[in-house]
């Protein structure tokens, strides 16, 4: 059914993409993605395993602070929609490195750029393969780390050969397909309460061991501060992710950037609701129903919710089949793999090309590549990305894709984010500045996840308790030192460079409100 | 022992008399009933087949590839990697011959350039194939017959006429020889023999032709060999040779229209243009230029040479129009311009106009609406056909001042609808024929400095190669949809990706060349192509260009005139075709990376 189904989206897939090059006429792709068909593609883009299966298992297990993810995703929207899509496709850059150059100094802000997306890129991946990996495993049964290697495959082998076709037409469909999916299933959930969500909600925190505690926030995140941490990471790291600032470059100009935008954040909104529905579902549905209980568990817990098969991540899963049968459960997984291959080779495709364009063509090349060897070298980083994307997937076995998710925002909001919204928006950045600030923040956010709870204890497997950071995710402190020290070294900053910088931004800041203007503010 | 078998036929006209003896005496004949296999997928070969009757189905699973007719061989692949990429069947009742392996092995060990066919990279195959028809092309136009050279028409005096008689028809018909009747028997009678009894030997105009006439006429018959003209010509020191269809004279062939056949005649032709007096003029020069295409072609001249030979005729023919046509203020503050394939320079059997004006300054609606009608009208009346997207002199749009065009590429540039990268792309091939240069040069610059370091732009621009799909599988099988009446889009396939993918990079390099092949050597200069790439590719393109051409000369390529039906081609020509379409597959991947086009 699984394969059948994953047959028959690929199919889809294919149909889309050759549908795009039957045009009639040469030239017609003149006019860009259209903005409400790049808003689904950028909801497509962002809607990944992590959202669908990680919330709604964070929903399961924790009931109302699952949401938090949701809002803050959500709310990352509106950023990027005033501070980042419309200056962005003013710009007409490709990466947010290309922006960052274009006024400061090319290869030292490609090399910090490119070591930010790489690790957003990195933690990113982890979730989406953990996510993809425990799919697998509970479909065919397979040992977890044969199921990531198998996900991992197949990921290299739809980068390489095809994968990189047509590739808003993909996450269109997976969107579409997506939404369609989670719609049924929320529907199904309701319709079992007569459509009254205070039914299920009243039904929820009979079964739910925490019972009404799941309805109050701070059964997930006890912290304030951790809350506020998450919160951050959540809202800014949206805007520094690579593969979402690419989604800008593909439309006609900045109206139709912003535009896609407020679609994409319909869209996403909606889904959020739905997942939230869903987890509420899997609370009632699943973790009452023995078949999708792991009995040992049960035995051990005496919980339905810890006991569930397969993890918390499979509680959407695990629904399909309690309020839809096989078949459900066969569209659901198949929908889910296809998420995951799309949102992964979107990402590979991101991260492939900071290495081939920023690492080797414009640093180690100083610029003067060869672009054929520059193919090479995208080729060899894909491959490169799957493998170290199944090594950490594997580590990475026991986490919350949600959660892990949440780490890459952090990373991003520390780094890209700042760097980004900096050299927009303030005149006195220099390149030193962004340089040394970026490179503080990525290394305190990086710092900052190995040494929380949730990564030193859970996956490094020290003593409990013996985290030296106590939070779970570093935005809150890793920004503020990002912002702090792009600010201060950058307003200490008295090299000839920095006046360069300074002198470039009138240019630059013209250029990213109204699209006109040089390409470059240190034009030659 | 099958004498039948023809060496010419490539790859084993490449073998010296003696080896194709051997060849010979090793050959067999085999038949094939329908549906059988002749060679199974992946297993190896004991023999090379060649086709003698028949047709085989070559064959990738269930896909049909190609269907292989008379003197097509196959599989080297088989008989060299011992592994068959496909399956050959035969489709119906097939009769070939069959070359055992260590005969034909033995020819490649001793044979370089026959074993080039069989090993060997795209390059130098293609090479080969150029240095081939070098070597065909004397034979080519020496197997012509006469009846495809211009012959001048058989018009009569008689013997008793006069000198004046004589020469006013020749005036009237426009030749200067005519045939003279003088009882039962005919001679011949020049200009040239008119004037020197008038002006040498001082005869009267009222004198009779018969003594001046020669009567030891050459005759040939119309469908005797261009080469047998050529050499009575020579053995007799005749300049003429009257042609005679069974008992009656159907006109006189002349030694410069044999050397015109021969050569072409661009020189003569170019001098027409230079002293045409009036549009009649030029008209009969365009015809003439129209025809050096296939003339030119059927000697197996390079479709490279071919497109600068005929781009050059056409230009002048355009600048003298526009001396002709254009009133003093447009032609000395405007710049006439052509663009498309002819601003690159590639040739087509057919040019439509592709033409536009910038002028300095604004001039007077009337007038320049005069000149508008005027201009395209004439080139259509010389047989150019308007151009279907109407870029034209005739359209307001194409022709206007400087100013309005860099407006244009402004808007083009930072707010590009529907028709901008057509715009931007037809423009940045433009090249000047007439007037003021430097016109086109500043308007092209604005462009090139409007569009550096554009991503966006550059990305949206290149984009539209990816609109067709390369019909090349993934083991470089030529993909047909199936069937026999199948056809190959060469232009969507192969020609747009090369030329359009060359004008991206072009124009984020600010290259101020229009030519394809120009453009690729200075891209190569620039380090963005490896040099054995750029050679490649430059080969590839000619390649496509010059099967575009013959299928355009043999009027069988469909409307557009760039379907190619793979059975129509030798195998060998096949060969090259899917080596050069694999050479645009990696071309579009370069440009897909290069301009980011995965995340479309």
């Amino acid at each position: 059914m699984f394969m059948g189904f994953v047959s028959l989206t690929l199919a889809i897939t294919y149909w889309a993409s050759k549908r795009t090059v039957s045009a009639a006429d040469f030239y017609s792709a003149g006019g860009g993605i259209s903005a409400g068909q790049n808003g689904l593609a950028i909801a497509g883009d962002y809607m990944s395993a992590a959202s669908f299966l990680g919330i709604s298992g964070l929903v399961y297990t924790s009931g109302y602070d699952g949401l938090i993810y949701s809002v803050g995703w959500l709310v990352g929207w509106p950023v990027v929609t005033f501070l980042i899509a419309e200056q962005l496709r003013n710009l007409g850059k490709f990466t947010f490195a290309d922006v960052a150059s274009f006024r400061l100094g090319q290869t030292r802000i490609r090399i910090l750029a490119a070591c930010g997306s790489l690790v957003t890129v990195a933690f990113y991946l982890i979730a989406q393969m953990v996510g993809a990996g425990k799919l697998i495993q509970l479909l065919f049964g397979l040992d977890y780390w044969m199921a990531v290697i198998l996900v991992g495959g197949l990921m290299m082998i739809y980068v390489t050969f095809g994968g990189m076709k047509a590739t808003t037409w993909v996450q269109i469909i997976k969107a579409v397909l997506l939404l369609f999916g989670a719609t049924f299933m929320a529907g199904a959930v309701l319709y079992k309460f007569g459509f009254s969500p205070e039914a299920l909600f009243a039904k929820a925190t009979e079964v739910h061991p925490k019972k009404l505690a799941i309805m109050e926030p701070g059964s997930l995140i006890s912290n304030p501060l951790s809350a506020i941490s998450l919160g951050l990471a959540l809202m800014f790291g949206t805007a520094g992710l690579p593969h979402i600032l690419m989604r800008f470059f593909t439309v006609k100009d900045a109206q139709a950037a912003r535009k896609s935008v407020f679609y994409a954040t319909g869209f996403i909104g909606y889904f959020y609701i739905l997942t939230f529905i869903i987890g509420f579902g899997a609370i009632t549905l699943v973790s009452t129903d023995l078949a999708f209980l792991d009995a040992g568990i049960l035995e051990k817990t005496k919980s339905g919710i810890a006991a569930i098969r397969g993890g918390s991540n499979m509680a959407a899963i695990h629904l399909a089949d309690a309020v839809g049968g096989n078949l459900f459960l066969g569209f659901i997984s198949a929908v889910a793999f296809a998420t995951i291959l799309a949102v992964v080779s979107g990402l590979a495709l991101a991260g492939a090309s900071s290495i081939s364009h920023d690492i080797y063509a414009m640093v180690v090349k100083g610029g003067h590549a060869n672009e054929q060897d520059e193919v090479r070298v995208s080729k060899i980083a894909t491959l490169f990305l799957g493998v170290l994307a199944i090594v950490l997937g594997i580590i990475f076995e026991n986490q919350n894709v949600a959660f892990m998710v949440g780490l890459a925002f952090a990373i991003a909001a520390s780094c890209n984010f700042p760097m980004l919204v900096m050299s927009i928006f303030w005149k006195n950045l220099t390149t030193r500045g962004a340089l040394i600030g970026g490179l503080l923040g990525l290394a305190s956010a990086v710092v900052g996840v190995i040494l929380s709870p949730a990564v030193w204890e859970v996956t490094l497997g020290f003593a409990k308790g013996s985290a030296p950071i106590k939070l779970d995710n570093p935005a809150l402190f890793s920004m503020a030192i990002a912002f702090v020290s792009i600010w201060l070294i950058s307003v200490l900053d008295r090299s000839a460079r920095a006046d360069t910088d300074r002198d470039g931004f009138d240019a630059q800041f013209v250029r990213s409100q109204t699209g006109i203007g040089a390409a470059s503010a240190t034009s030659h | 022992m099958p004498k039948a078998f023809d060496a010419a036929n490539p790859p084993f006209d490449r073998l010296t008399p003696h080896e194709a003896e051997t060849l010979r005496a090793a050959l067999d004949i085999v038949y094939f009933r329908p549906d059988e296999p002749v060679i199974d997928q992946g297993s190896p070969s004991q023999a090379l087949f060649v086709v003698i009757k028949g047709t085989i189905e070559e064959r990738d699973g269930t896909d049909l590839l190609a269907l292989l007719g008379p003197k097509d061989s196959f599989d080297s692949r088989a008989l060299l990697h011992g592994k068959s990429g496909h399956a050959f069947v035969a489709r119906d009742e097939a009769l070939c011959y069959s070359a055992p392996r260590h005969t034909v092995l033995d020819l490649i060990q001793n044979n370089p350039r026959f074993a080039a066919f069989f090993y060997g990279d795209i390059a130098r195959k293609l090479d080969e194939f150029v240095r081939d028809q070098d070597e065909q092309r004397h034979g080519s136009v020496m197997r012509a017959r006469i009846s495809e050279l211009f012959l001048h028409p058989a018009a009569f005096v008689d013997a008793d006429d006069t000198v004046e008689t004589a020469g006013r028809k020749m005036q009237e018909i426009n030749s200067n020889a005519l045939f003279v009747r003088d009882g039962h028997r005919t001679g011949i009678i020049t200009g040239m023999n008119l004037s020197k009894a008038v002006v040498l030997r001082r005869q009267s105009i009222q004198a009779s032709v018969r003594d001046l006439a020669h009567f030891d006429l050459v005759t040939l018959r119309p469908d005797d060999l261009v080469s047998s003209a050529l050499v009575l010509m020579t053995k007799l020191n005749k300049r003429r040779i009257a042609i005679r269809d069974d008992e009656r004279l159907v006109g006189i062939l002349e030694d410069i229209d044999v050397l015109g056949f021969l050569a072409g005649s661009a020189q003569v032709i170019a001098g027409r243009i230079e002293r045409a007096a009036s549009q009649d003029d030029l008209a009969a020069a365009a015809r003439q230029t129209a025809a050096q295409v296939r003339t030119l072609r059927r000697q197996g001249i390079d479709v490279e040479l071919i497109g600068e030979i005929v781009s050059d005729l056409n230009q002048r023919l355009l600048s003298r129009l526009f001396d002709l046509v254009a009133p003093a203020d447009i032609r000395t503050g405007g710049c006439l311009m052509v663009m498309g394939s002819e601003g690159r320079g590639e040739q087509t059997a057919r040019t439509d106009q592709d033409n536009g004006l910038i002028l300095s300054g604004a001039v007077e609606e009337v007038t320049l609406n005069a000149f508008r009608t005027a201009f395209s009208g004439a080139l259509s009346n010389f047989g150019f056909p308007p151009c279907p997207g109407n870029v034209m002199v005739s359209n307001p749009a194409w022709s206007k001042p400087l100013s309005d065009y860099v407006a244009d590429i402004r808007r083009w540039l930072t707010l590009p609808d529907d028709t901008a990268h057509l715009n931007v792309a037809i423009l940045f091939d433009a090249r000047c024929v007439a007037g003021n240069a430097a016109l086109l040069t500043e308007a092209k610059t604005t462009l090139i400095e409007m569009a550096r370091g554009e991503q966006a732009f550059l990305a949206h621009f290149a984009r539209a190669i990816d609109l067709f799909t390369t019909p090349i599988g993934l083991f470089r099988n030529l993909i047909t949809s199936g069937g026999n009446g199948d056809a190959i889009d060469l232009k969507k396939g192969g020609l747009f990706p090369i030329v359009h993918g060359v004008r991206s990079l072009a124009l984020e390099h600010g290259l101020m060349e229009t030519a394809t092949d120009k453009r690729i050597s200075r891209l190569r200069d620039m380090g963005v192509f490896h040099a054995e790439f750029a050679r490649e590719l430059h080969q590839a393109l000619n390649f496509i260009l010059m099967l575009r051409l013959d299928g355009q000369l043999a009027e069988s390529a469909g409307a557009t005139g760039t379907l190619v039906r793979p059975s129509s081609l030798s195998s060998m020509e096949r060969d090259l075709l899917r080596d050069a379409f694999y050479v645009v597959k990696r071309f579009r991947e370069f440009i897909r990376h290069h301009f980011n086009l995965g995340v479309f």
